[in-house]
């Protein structure tokens, strides 16, 4: 926010100008009549709920979709292909991450930079270019000669960027392009947009992500069902105005009042022991309790991707188990996905594309699905009982707030956030008792963020957990029961949702923590401590138990696996009234009803 | 995190270079080689060579049209590529017997615009009409198949009087191969300019490739005119090897070819493939019906060599599921490096079963084979004087054992250099130095004399 700058209104000219511009796909309006304009040297944000016609905008602006009506004047000009706006000087990156797996990353940096025969830039050159760019990019060196399908995801939309840098843009457009990156990516990314305003580039901004619009933006447009309903200015940009505008009434603060719900006693849902991701991880517990909301934060490819995916079952752990409980407090093992089902678990991905929707399905089918065989009729045959799968699609459309025009539908007619809230719908569909989400805000608008917080709250609140990734920090305050940070592909320290600081968070995620939140009061321990004497504070009651000698060795041989021994219970958060350490005295009745002091408590 | 010293530099990048698609290819190859090998040494003679690159020599380009506009994505898999040579063949022979068509060169022109006007057509409706590929290709394939029906009812006509004599195959260096060598060359040229970067980019991702500017109309429709090129020279050999005119034997390339474009390690999704892969997986089949030639199998001798390239097909497909687990261990796998080890393993199978151990001395009867390794290697130690076979063997061995240790060394020296280098571009070059040690090697062979690394029988 520091090295902002006011821009001179007067001085600077407009190269982006749209004129009431509509663009209808079928019966969908993505754009109805908005209008938008942007000058050299600012960073300028489009932002608006799912669905209300922004990244149809950055299109219309790069040139890859034609409108209906209206008109488009890009630098003076209208591009109508891709082709033609980079002539122009425009790039665009878009939401998806458009790479080449099988070229090098050389190519793929260079790729549209070439005339069709001919090379624009001889290859050594273009090799030290593509390694420099990707090094001061990435903050790390990338082999200009790899395969790009060799790279993970992080770097592949550095890529991206990368593209779009090399052709030194006029205009800069950047849909959702934060969304693969982890939050020192980010930093280097809004470093990098700086500069390129400071030279007169003209860069918008498509992103959902409040906060960082907050802190990156000189001007920001807001749109409301394919409309412009507003500009706000580097001063009046903030939470209050941008809700305010993207839902057209005042919702004051939103969720930010609402306190973070609390497990209501150490009743585990879930229980993980000595876990490890890759070889060489230090192993680690990790017990979920009923009705409470875990959330999971990291640096990208610390772990925590790989600890919600293990805990759904999805992806096997290096080493180390997993298990949940039913009603009755069984507890059966979580290896497989099936096996997770069979537990009530639920899985929701933000990677929709590759693990979420079925594209060629309807918006129904893709939200009930995996209810066929549940609410199946006519035993034996099978037949899929529509009236009642009808009555749950309309549930958790209701209470999604999913906009869709007619149910059987395809999906992909559907905007990316509102393909999300069907997933997600998917996953409460399933009456789970658990329910694991991964990044499921990727993509989504604050409106339906809201809502999906209302949910997973209220969800908690019958106890049931819930342990939700993501990559933004905000989304956890107030929401989350308590936060878990991972680095090196083990917790590395936990912290209480009640007054979470984000700053606190992010240190941990940088590893300037000491760790103190895991021994304390959130029941992550890493192995090691053997001790026999428990001690766990909960409801203001200290109990002490202590196991006679005799009595542990008779439980040692009858239990053989000294797994059930070791089991410790999650301490429960310490509440402000203290008690008075109480020792608990084991008292027995004989057959005549006499008292028996136990053994020397 | 900046100040890191060069040395690290280089092992901290991300990403690793190259795929090991070609394993399979290769270790196929070379064990099928040496199968053939044993089983029957008269394929490494001048005529044995020679009778081989005439019968492979279609199948290869006719691979390499496929692969040209496979590698163009949205699973363009050429089925019409059969019809396609037949529908060049009938026509040519028939324009021929009208006498129009005389001179080399507009047999040459008429044969590529054929292939190349077909493949445009086909562009034009897949861009277009938006039609799957794979649609496009099954009508072309049944069209192709009645027309050449229509032009030339039964088997006959004659081929051209210059290509009378090409489809003896007596000798290696015959004008099939120089075709054979012309159309790789062309494409080992081809990937060095951006329309081939432009080609791989759209077909691994096409809507990344349109979206960053890339003309992909352009490029979809010069790839299947590249394709038609191949697919014409292909009819051409494929005349020369038959020498007169068949309406259906074509047909049978389809199959044969997408097999071969499959064992080579192509992609069928786009993006993937190249000459060296394809030539191999082309070869691979006839080695596959070499090697059961030798057997007899009476009149079930065709389906057993189908049977056999259809379970060659599945178990190397199946053999590539291994490729994530070996990428995990080998960041950058060379199969320049593969290839030259497993080369001279099989150079020795070679020369081991073509050498004339009686042209050594007078005694004949020599016994080859593990017992003379362990004479080899204890030979230095004792004091006595070897027997004059034993020296002569020696003798003949020497320069051998050089060559062999020399390929190895230039091997290992250009894959490092080219490893540490910038460039990438090196490996083009190298397959092109191979070649040409393979052609002098072969041209050794012709002359009669003992070259460095491949022994003749007689």
């Amino acid at each position: 926010m520091t090295t902002a700058r006011e821009t001179p209104v007067s001085a600077v000219r407009e190269t982006v100008q749209v004129r009431s511009v509509k663009k209808y796909f079928g019966p969908t309006r993505a754009l109805d009549g908005a209008s938008f304009s942007a000058r050299a040297g600012e960073i300028h944000s489009i932002v608006g709920g799912n669905g209300c016609g922004k990244s149809t905008l950055a299109k219309v602006i790069s040139g890859i979709l034609p409108v209906d009506t209206g008109s488009v004047s890009i630098l003076g000009e209208a591009p109508s292909t891709p082709a033609e706006s980079r002539a122009l000087g425009i790039s665009t990156v878009y939401q998806e991450v458009l790479v080449a797996d099988e070229s090098s990353v050389a190519d793929n940096i260079f790729m549209g930079a070439d005339r069709l025969f001919t090379k624009t830039l001889s290859g050594e050159r273009r090799v030290a270019r593509a390694a420099a760019l990707m090094t001061e990019l990435a903050g790390e060196p990338v082999d200009p000669h790899a395969l790009v399908g060799t790279l993970p995801l992080g770097l592949k939309q550095w890529i991206t960027i990368a593209r779009a840098l090399v052709a030194e843009p006029k205009i800069l457009i950047l849909d959702e392009s934060s969304a693969a990156l982890d939050y020192d990516s980010t930093e280097r990314l809004f470093t990098k947009m700086r500069a390129l305003r400071d030279g007169g580039t003209t860069v918008l901004v498509v992103t959902h992500r409040i906060a960082e619009l907050i802190r990156i933006s000189d001007r920001a447009t807001v749109l409301r069902d394919g409309r412009d309903v507003g500009v706000l200015e580097k001063a009046d940009i903030n939470e209050r105005n941008l809700l305010a505008l993207m839902t057209g009434e005042d919702r004051g603060q939103g969720h930010g009042t609402l306190a973070a719900p609390q497990p209501r006693g150490t009743d585990r849902a879930m229980k993980a022991r000595g876990l490890v991701f890759w070889p060489g991880a230090t192993p680690f517990d990790f017990d979920l309790r009923r009705g409470e909301i875990v959330g999971v934060a990291g640096l990208d490819g610390q772990g925590q991707d790989a600890f919600v995916r293990v805990l759904a079952g999805v992806a096997p752990a290096e080493r180390g188990m997993v298990q949940v409980a039913d009603r009755d407090g069984t507890w059966s093992f979580v290896r497989t996905l099936r096996e997770a089902v069979r537990g009530r678990i639920a899985y929701v991905s933000g990677d929709r594309k590759r693990e979420g929707i079925f594209a060629s399905l309807s918006i129904f089918e893709n939200m009930v699905m995996p209810l066929y065989r549940e609410k199946k009729r006519a035993g034996i045959l099978a037949i899929i009982d529509t009236p009642t799968l009808g009555a749950t699609f309309k549930r958790e459309a209701e209470n999604l707030m999913i906009k869709f025009g007619v149910k059987e539908d395809r999906i992909t007619s559907l905007s990316g956030g509102n393909q999300q809230k069907v997933l997600i719908g998917r996953g409460f569909a399933m009456r789970p008792d658990v329910i694991v989400l991964n990044d499921p805000a990727r993509g989504i608008d604050v409106g339906a963020k809201t809502e999906l917080y209302k949910q997973l709250r209220s969800f908690a609140e019958e106890g049931r957990s819930v342990v939700y990734m993501s990559s933004e920090l905000e989304e956890f305050i107030d929401f989350a029961s308590r936060v878990v940070v991972f680095r090196d592909g083990r917790p590395f320290d936990a912290f209480d949702g009640r007054g979470l600081r984000p700053k606190q968070v992010l240190d941990a995620m940088f590893g300037q923590t000491d760790g103190s939140g895991l021994t304390a009061v959130h029941g992550l321990r890493p192995r090691a401590d053997d001790r026999e004497v428990r001690s766990l504070a909960g409801d203001g009651v200290r109990v002490t138990v202590e196991v006679p000698k005799a009595l542990r060795e008779r439980l040692n041989s009858a239990s053989a696996p000294s797994q059930t021994l070791r089991e410790r219970l999650v301490p429960v958060a310490e509440i402000g009234v203290r008690l008075q350490p109480k020792a608990i005295r084991i008292v027995e009745f004989d057959a005549e009803g006499r008292k028996h002091e136990g053994q020397q408590r | 995190m900046t100040a890191l010293p060069m040395a690290t530099l280089q092992s901290e990048q991300r990403g690793g270079r190259s795929n090991p698609y070609l394993l399979m290819p290769i270790t196929l190859f070379f064990a099928l080689l040496a199968f053939a090998v044993l089983r029957s040494p008269n394929l490494m003679t001048s005529a044995g060579l020679g009778a081989a690159i005439i019968v492979v020599t279609p199948l290869i380009l006719a691979t390499y049209a496929l692969m040209a506009s496979s590698i163009s994505g949205r699973g363009t898999v050429d089925l019409s590529i059969g019809p396609l040579i037949g529908f060049v063949n009938v026509t040519l022979i028939q324009l021929q017997a009208a006498g129009v068509l005389e001179n080399p060169i507009v047999v040459f022109l008429y044969a590529m615009a054929a292939g190349a006007l077909y493949q445009l057509i086909f562009a034009l409706i897949v861009i277009f009409v938006r039609v799957q590929p794979i649609i496009v290709s099954l009508s072309g394939y049944l069209a192709l198949t009645g027309i050449n029906l229509v032009i030339l009812p039964r088997p006959g006509g004659m081929a051209p009087a210059f290509m009378a004599e090409w489809g003896y195959g007596t000798s290696i260096f015959s004008p099939i191969l120089v075709i054979l060598l012309i159309a790789t060359a062309a494409w080992l040229l081809f990937t060095t300019t951006a329309f081939y970067t432009h080609l791989r980019l759209m077909g691994s991702d096409e809507r990344a490739a349109y979206t960053s500017g890339v003309p992909i109309t352009t490029v979809r429709i010069g790839a299947h005119l590249i394709s038609g090129c191949f697919a014409g020279l292909a009819a051409i050999c494929f005349t020369a090897l038959i020498s007169s005119g068949d309406p259906s034997q074509g047909t049978t390339y389809t199959l044969l070819a997408v097999t071969a474009l499959v064992l080579g390690g192509a992609s069928l999704a786009g993006g993937r493939g190249g000459v060296f892969g394809s030539a191999l997986g082309a070869i691979n089949l006839y080695l596959i019906t070499f090697c059961l030639s030798t057997f007899n199998f009476g009149a079930v001798q065709s389906f057993v060599t189908n049977l056999a390239y259809g379970t060659i097909l599945v178990l190397s497909l199946l053999l590539t599921l291994l490729i994530p687990v070996i990428q995990r261990y080998i960041r950058n796998f060379s199969p320049l490096l593969y290839f030259v080890a497993l080369a001279v393993v099989v150079l020795g199978i070679i020369l081991h079963a073509t050498f004339d151990y009686a042209a050594l001395g007078e005694v004949g009867a020599m016994l080859p084979g593990p017992l003379q390794m362990q004479v080899a290697l204890t030979s230095p130690l004792e004091i006595g004087a070897v027997s004059p076979e034993t020296a002569a063997l020696r003798a003949a061995a020497g320069p051998l054992v050089l060559g062999a240790v020399l390929l190895i060394v230039t091997a290992v020296f250009l894959r490092l250099a080219f490893g540490q280098s910038d460039r990438a571009k090196i490996a083009p070059a190298i397959v092109v130095v191979m070649a040409m040690l393979v052609l002098a090697g072969a041209w050794g062979i012709r002359q009669g004399v003992t070259p460095p690394h491949v022994e003749a029988a007689p």
